[in-house]
């Protein structure tokens, strides 16, 4: 028995240890994303100089930076990733008004991989038919948001002033505003400077792009890195959020999604979390709709904390990050807050579910329709017109 | 319940009280045991976050199944 009281002290010191390791290995992850982002912006900046608007000409149609959008995070498969590029390259001077419908197209883009993840199902009918309906209904939820949002945004550009009224309260405050005390601009500005010092070398346009790629890999391979370890360390506190969250209601199902979802930085494993748990039977659709629609809110993080380091028209690129966590709480706000429009994802992932269970090439034809070919088409379409 | 008819007013009244008592009882029990399941599957969550990952595997499983069935029909 000496040799196991010996050695179990050892353990749990060395777990610890690895806690922290990983623990530290996040913290620079997260340095590394924030730094990315503004090598992006500064990338962006050389290249175009301020030609930024003729540039992304073709993405004046809202419909096409919408179509950007979705299929850019449905080959990325993350929406964090695509969203802090864009923040990215408003920062660098790309137009506010054609980033908006670039993050509502992120929102659907990344409701791809719990639809993807729910195909592992395919074998058990009944399963599968609950685990694609679960999937869906993310989709449904995001679709109808842009269907809803996008047109009001082109008329008024609602979430453009909101965003700036935001945006605005952090920069228009004079000396207590973000400018007077960015400590995390202040910490990540030796890393962007060394990098932009090398691509002026290469010279404004080949530097300009060569710091571009490199700002979009270490985005990809910070958050991606981040979220395998998070998944590790917070998957105790995950389970402590979803068992409050049990039988307490909706609102405690949405808030329980951001939680989870912020915990994790990733709305793809969140709502890729409640497809096991929805094919097993245990949870039906009515307590993961919520849950999905917290995963939307909680996944606005990322931008928000890489907006608040970048250098260049750093306002604007608060303002994108603050677009998008507006959009996806009014999104909630207005559609699960109005009875009518609640129901709606839920009715059309049900029947998209009954039927993909009874024919599998429906949910072939399902993803390749909706997350490819109809963007592409109406793409093609658009940019004719 | 043939004997309906011959029951006092009161008698069915209690009687109708009795059963909503069961049947709140009832829909309590399958709550709590829809609960339990729940809870159970939380407690298995570090199994679903591996099972939640995309991967290769999962597509390759489901284009193949795909091609069992159309081989079938």
């Amino acid at each position: 028995m000496e040799n196991v009281e010996t050695v179990l002290p050892n353990r749990s010191e060395s777990e610890n240890s690895n806690n922290y390791i990983q623990w530290i290995t996040v913290a620079l992850l997260i340095y590394l994303l924030i730094c990315a982002v503004g090598i992006i912006g500064s990338g962006f900046k050389m290249s175009v100089g301020g030609h930024a608007t003729e540039l992304f000409a073709f993405a004046s149609n809202p419909f096409a930076g919408l179509v950007v959008g979705i299929v850019a995070t449905a080959l990325i498969q993350s929406s964090s990733t695509v969203t802090s590029i864009i923040v990215g390259l408003v920062a660098g001077g790309l137009p506010v008004e054609l980033a908006v419908p670039m993050v509502m197209g992120a929102n659907v883009g990344t409701s791809i991989t719990n639809t993807i993840v729910s195909l592992g199902h395919v074998r058990a009918k009944e399963e599968f038919k609950r685990a694609f309906s679960a999937a869906t209904v993310h989709d449904f939820f995001n679709l109808l948001s842009v269907v809803i949002f996008l047109p009001l945004e082109v008329m008024f550009g609602f979430l453009e002033k909101m965003g700036g009224w935001l945006a605005g309260l952090f920069y228009g405050a004079g000396d207590t505003s973000i400018k007077g005390l960015n400590f995390v601009k202040a910490a990540t500005a030796p890393v962007v400077d060394s990098f932009k010092s090398v691509g002026s070398a290469m010279g404004d346009q080949v530097g300009g792009i060569a710091l571009i790629i490199a700002g979009i890999v270490l985005i990809f391979v910070a958050i991606t890195l981040v979220g395998k370890l998070l998944k590790k360390l917070m998957v105790g506190k995950a389970k402590d959020i979803m068992h409050t969250a049990i039988g307490r209601g909706p609102m405690s199902g949405i808030t329980s999604g951001t939680l989870v979802t912020v915990l994790v930085q990733s709305s793809s494993t969140t709502t890729s979390l409640m497809i096991p748990l929805a094919g097993s039977g245990a949870f039906k659709l009515k307590d993961i709709y919520p849950f999905t629609l917290g995963a939307n809110i909680g996944t606005c993080v990322t931008a928000v904390l890489a907006a608040t380091a970048v250098t260049g028209n750093a306002e604007a690129a608060l303002q994108i990050a603050f677009i998008h966590l507006v959009y996806n709480i009014l999104g909630v706000v207005v559609i699960y807050g109005i009875p009518v429009l609640r129901n709606l994802p839920v009715r059309a992932a049900e029947a998209l579910g009954a039927t993909a269970a009874e024919n599998k090439f429906a949910a072939l034809a399902y993803i390749l329709g909706v997350f490819f070919i109809v963007p592409a088409v109406c793409l093609t379409v658009s940019s004719m017109i | 319940m043939s004997n309906l008819q011959v029951l006092t007013t009161e008698r069915l009244n209690k009687l109708i009280n009795e059963t909503q008592e069961t049947l709140t009882e009832l829909k309590a029990e399958v709550v709590r045991r829809e609960h339990l399941k729940q809870e159970h599957e939380i407690s298995d969550l570090d199994h679903h976050m591996m099972s939640a990952e995309l991967n290769l595997t999962g597509i390759k499983n489901f284009i193949s199944y795909l091609l069992e069935q159309s081989k079938k029909k």
